[in-house]
């Protein structure tokens, strides 16, 4: 009888563990920043935005799906930074959303769905911005039961073909760091 | 106490802002034609004079002399200028008086070619009978090496703690870093991206409000941490034919948050003059401000000295507003209490006026 519930038991386990599973988040829960450096005088644009969203699945310790996020709710505390920024350069008009694809996204060995913790792991995706796609590399934790969690990669703007912003002896080095935050992720039912 | 009013007159002169740290401007030089901040905005200063610094404003309205587009000159030419007038109140039990002051006219212009950049500034107001001399106060030369390098020499106050316009402050005035106290000098700088490094020599005139041939060596060592704050450390050598002085201090500039802000500094000094009379002081001050309107500032002030001679605190309580671009209008009231003095406590306040073109 004990032999019985033992491996009934693992049989569940086992096929929790390989079946996928829809996880998904609420735009509220979703943030995205970004920090620049203007130069000569290492001046530090930093922005944020709201709103990223993420449709994700779950199998064999693997995750894969994307993050979406609207561009145009970016802010950086100037207006006339901002109206640059999303008109001048991401040219939001034409090119509004940015995406990070995961196709092969690992997570660690022993990896649970019921006690998720991972920290500073590295991960690759496919980030697809200014209508170009292009691999990024960069590091994620994950910090809570609800699988709050946060990645932060580098980009070269040069890479997207974003004109490298200027404005008045002002200019942004082409390496802007990026980190995006998801807060909560669910279940789908 | 009366020597408090022809201290007061010359002070004020500067304007800096490093309390800009709160919104990520972790290097002077980013509105400052200066890299060590102060005076002549640059193009780009002048576009965050009216996008943040002020309470309205338009982008055309921020330009030198309302005019000049710093998209077609900015590269080669920044032109500029201040004037400012100052009311001010001083009331003790035994001494009550008021003035109103013309501080400073002057016209400032920097040419840029390449890498090298001449500054120089003329217009001095004359205290004795507040008329203009048309002088050359502060001149230099910058050579910028590469984005964090630059070397610079000419007439102008060294680097020396936190570069704040009210120079009646203990940490300025009491160190004889205020006006008028320009002096022939060279630095190299480091404005880097986590740290600023100046090494600098200068000799102080005569006739300067030193009052002495000072030979000095300056070193200001700053970390900026998570580019809203900036801790740093100074140091300065002088030697004079009537006296050798050492102080060493340390700074820290602090944006809590886009509008809560604290500006400290705290400097010991010793000096030691031909007789072999040893002074040892400490000057303290903590600012705290917190902008709770666009370009509206209330601000709370507390000063220390403490010396042979006396100990001095002094607390204050007042405002600093940007109405729009070109316009500063600031006032604190602040009480004073003096071990030394008779009367003890004395009434201050101050209401200045400031036109930058």
């Amino acid at each position: 009888m004990r032999n019985k519930i033992v491996i009934t038991a693992m049989t569940i386990l086992s096929l929790s563990a390989n079946a996928a599973i829809q996880l998904t988040s609420n735009p509220k829960d979703g943030m995205v920043e970004f920090e620049a450096i203007g130069r000569p005088s290492m001046l530090k644009i930093k922005g944020a935005g709201e709103g990223a969203t993420s449709n994700l699945q779950f199998e064999n310790n693997m995750l894969t799906g994307d993050i979406r996020f609207s561009l145009k709710s970016l802010k950086t505390g100037i207006e006339l930074r901002d109206e640059h920024l999303l008109n001048k350069y991401l040219q939001v008009g034409q090119f509004a959303e940015a995406k990070l694809t995961f196709n092969q996204f690992n997570l660690p060995k022993g990896f649970s769905l019921v006690n998720p913790t991972a920290t500073n792991q590295a991960f690759k995706a496919i980030l697809n911005l200014h209508n170009i796609q292009k691999e990024v590399s960069g590091f994620y934790s994950i910090t809570s039961a609800n699988l709050g969690s946060n990645a932060s990669f580098e980009i070269r703007l040069s890479d997207f073909n974003i004109e490298i912003p200027s404005y008045l002896g002002v200019k942004v080095a082409d390496i802007v760091k990026i980190k995006v935050f998801l807060n909560k992720i669910m279940k789908v039912n | 106490m009366r020597f408090l009013l022809p201290i007061l007159l010359i002070s004020l002169r500067l304007q800096a802002f490093p309390e800009m740290i709160r919104h990520h401007y972790v290097n002077c030089g980013a509105c400052h034609v200066n890299n060590s901040g102060g005076g002549l905005l640059n193009a780009y200063g002048r576009t965050i004079s009216y996008e943040v610094l002020s309470t309205w404003g338009k982008e055309k309205e921020a330009r030198a002399f309302y005019a000049i587009n710093p998209e077609t000159v900015s590269n080669w030419l920044n032109l500029g200028g201040d004037v400012r007038v100052l009311q001010v109140q001083q009331e003790n039990e035994k001494f009550k008086a008021g003035r109103n002051i013309w501080m400073e006219a002057n016209f400032q212009a920097a040419v840029t070619f390449q890498k090298l950049t001449a500054f120089g500034s003329v217009g001095q107001i004359r205290q004795e009978n507040q008329s203009l001399e048309p002088k050359l106060t502060k001149y230099y030369f910058s050579f910028q090496y590469s984005d964090e390098l630059s070397l610079r020499a000419g007439r102008y106050v060294p680097v020396y703690g936190l570069n704040i316009p009210q120079h009646n402050y203990f940490i300025r005035r009491n160190l004889s870093f205020g006006p008028g106290s320009e002096r022939d000098a060279i630095d190299l700088q480091y404005n880097g991206e986590s740290y600023n490094l100046v090494l600098g020599l200068s000799k102080s005139l005569l006739e300067s409000s030193v009052r002495d041939e000072e030979q000095t060596i300056n070193i200001q060592l700053q970390k900026n941490i998570n580019d809203q704050h900036k801790v740093g450390l100074n140091y300065w050598y002088g030697e004079a034919l009537n006296y050798k002085k050492i102080v060493l201090g340390g700074q820290a500039v602090l944006g809590w948050t886009e509008h809560f802000y604290t500006l400290a500094e705290i400097d010991h000094q010793w000096k030691k003059n031909n007789t072999d009379v040893e002074e040892k002081s400490i000057n303290e001050l903590v600012k705290l401000g917190y902008e709770f309107e666009k370009g509206f500032h209330l601000q709370l002030v507390q000063e220390w000295s403490s010396s042979v001679s006396d100990d001095v605190s002094n607390y204050g309580l007042g405002f600093t507003w940007y109405p729009r671009p070109h316009f500063e209008i600031e006032t604190l009231y602040s009480k004073k209490v003096s071990a030394a003095s008779a009367s003890g406590v004395e009434d201050y306040a101050y209401f200045m006026m400031h036109f930058y073109f």
